[in-house]
């Protein structure tokens, strides 16, 4: 039986979705200078994520940030206008995408520096604790970055000075056009954060009702125990294409950023099955229909 | 009783994070250990303020500097070594970029020691100041003598970013007032040796941590009778062709710069340039890349006293 919840989750993931494959349209119209990092695949972890986020957190965010934008009640024309520079975007149009933030919603800093965001995350969580607010900083992160050093040394500072921050990776198993196994070994967070004394959870398949209630019990013993978190969410970054490598060969590459080329079917769906959040919500909410 | 500079920057400390509600100081071995060779004397005693001894990793202590004053707190980084902070030019620059117009909310001050002493080697001796002022669009206020002290410490009450810089050759010195007519400019003091109307004006501008060098030359100059300003920089930064320092300066009738950075591109030879297009009578010092510097090596400084007066004496 889907709650209520689920249900408003399931629209509102067709409503990411769909503002998502509106600005695609712009761009590959040209309407838009800037580079864009789409989110699509990605609704469901940030739709969750406002769904737990108190008034009192703070949010961190990186590049790809519309889906969070999104999820924290920017509209479609807010973001358009943010896009195009106008001072009717969100951030009157003085920050494009890469650093797009706003304060309204307790977004106070917005990275497209791969690491950076850590560590100023760190200082917000400090004035938190040192002034007994009952918040939680999330700072949100990639596969990619938590390569950088300014991970280790962010989640070791954090755990040494025990502040409330949810550390969550976004692992979309891609960096660029280059795969995990491409580029390096695994990294087995859970063990990573161990060694440092910093719980760890994951999620996955765009399951809303599960990452819910893990996103709030984490959101709940953070901010009780100012002892931070590490959360993996697995997401898989719809809107990839294959390259002819040799004559008979092909090779998959992951979408990054810019217009995606390949038209979806109208209802939004990339993937029939659970890699996509819409058709999960969908399938939640009407099972069989798809 | 008469202060060292580690004293009086410790004192300046005290004073100005006693005054917030709350504030946070932070650094490697602040509040153990030597406490940076007395740097940091005492700093857990402040009221309302946190010290912190950190984990070494300045990357991540540069971004928490940031994060604070976004939070509205205050707060010092306080790390010996100029070199170390190299680690958090990610965050000085990158994340500065982002923040520095509005977005800071309360003041964010880096200290950084300058190892200027010698023998301590290639990479522990790194002086450049001039390309983290650039890189971070920040100016460094050099702590080169008790007013600059006083006066960097006043303009790092404003919210936002403040890089200061101490030199370690300076820390065991005493720092007394100056018994000179002092004149305060927003990028520099301007002191005063007994003028002696008949003689040529000369200025003896300093860009540096240790203005010892500046000093011979400006009593050494003062000796001849000439009617001498020795001009101690405090912010390392452009230098307005509107500014009341350059109107200083160009009062002058030899405008003498002497620059102990080892940088090799420099503010001062900016404000050389303007100077000479000015129509200023000017001799410029700076040290030049050498391959000692690779090895190590005392840090003298490769120009002296005695033939910097002498060229101004032939140059008048």
């Amino acid at each position: 039986m889907i709650t209520p919840v689920e249900s408003k989750l399931a629209e509102k993931i067709k409503i990411m979705r769909k503002i998502q494959l509106n600005i695609n349209k712009k761009m590959l119209e040209g309407q838009f200078q800037i580079p864009i990092h789409l989110a699509i695949g990605h609704e469901a972890v940030a739709a969750c994520l406002a769904e737990v986020f108190s008034p009192r957190d703070k949010l961190l965010l990186t590049h790809r940030n519309i889906h969070f934008q999104l999820a924290f009640g920017a509209t479609e024309q807010q973001l358009t206008d943010e896009y195009m520079l106008k001072p009717s975007g969100l951030a009157l149009g003085k920050l494009g995408s890469m650093n797009l933030m706003n304060p309204n919603i307790g977004n106070i800093y917005t990275s497209n520096i791969l690491g950076n965001n850590f560590s100023v995350a760190l200082g917000i969580a400090l004035s938190l604790k040192l002034r007994k607010q009952d918040g939680v900083v999330w700072v949100i992160t990639g596969d990619g970055a938590i390569e950088e050093g300014a991970f280790y040394e962010a989640v070791l500072l954090s755990s040494s000075l025990k502040l409330p921050i949810i550390f969550l990776v976004e692992n979309n198993g891609w960096s660029l056009g280059t795969s995990i196994s491409e580029r390096r070994t695994q990294i087995d967070i859970s063990k990573f954060a161990d060694s440092m004394n910093v719980g760890f959870k994951s999620l996955k398949d765009n399951d809303t009702n599960n990452y819910l209630s893990t996103m709030l019990k984490i959101r709940e013993h953070v901010a009780a125990s100012t002892q931070p978190q590490v959360l993996e969410v697995e997401v898989h970054s719809l809107g990839g294409f294959y390259v002819a490598e040799d004559q008979d060969s092909k090779r998959y590459i992951n979408y990054h950023a810019g217009a995606i080329k390949i038209e979806p079917g109208e209802n939004g769906i990339f993937e029939t099955n659970c890699t996509d959040p819409v058709f999960t919500s969908l399938e939640n909410s009407n099972p069989g229909a798809h | 009783m008469e202060l060292t500079f580690t004293q009086y920057v410790n004192t300046k400390i005290h004073q100005k994070f006693s005054s917030y509600e709350h504030s946070v100081i932070f650094g490697q071995n602040i509040v153990s250990g030597s406490r940076i060779s007395g740097l940091g004397a005492g700093l857990d005693q402040i009221n309302n303020c946190l010290a912190l001894n950190t984990t070494n990793s300045e990357n991540s202590l540069m971004g928490l500097g940031f994060g604070l004053s976004l939070s509205e707190t205050p707060s010092l980084f306080l790390m010996k070594q100029h070199d170390f902070a190299l680690l958090g030019l990610d965050q000085l620059t990158n994340t500065h970029n982002v923040l520095r117009h509005g977005r800071l909310l309360a003041p964010f001050i880096v200290l950084m020691v300058v190892v200027d002493s010698g023998f301590e080697g290639p990479q522990a001796s790194l002086s450049s100041l001039d390309e983290f002022a650039s890189l971070s669009r920040a100016p460094i206020y050099f702590l080169s003598s008790k007013e600059n002290i006083d006066r960097a410490f006043e303009l790092a009450s404003e919210p936002g970013l403040h890089l200061m810089a101490l030199s370690q050759k300076n820390m065991k010195n005493i720092c007394a007032s100056s018994q000179l007519q002092v004149i305060n400019c927003d990028e520099a003091i301007i002191y005063k040796y007994l003028p002696n109307k008949e003689k040529p004006k000369i200025a003896v501008l300093l860009f540096g941590v240790d203005n010892s060098i500046a000093q011979e030359v400006s009593e050494e100059l003062s000796n001849k009778n000439y009617c001498v300003s020795l001009i101690n920089i405090i912010k390392l930064s452009k230098i307005e062709l509107s500014s009341k320092l350059f109107y200083e300066i160009t009062q002058h009738d030899k405008i003498v710069v002497i620059d102990t950075g080892k940088s090799d591109v420099h503010f001062s030879t900016e404000l050389v340039l303007k100077l000479k297009e000015n129509g200023n009578n000017i001799d410029l010092y700076q040290r030049n890349s050498s391959p000692k510097w690779s090895v190590v090596n005392d840090d003298a400084i490769e120009f002296d006293v005695q033939s910097i007066v002498q060229n101004i004496s032939k140059g008048i």
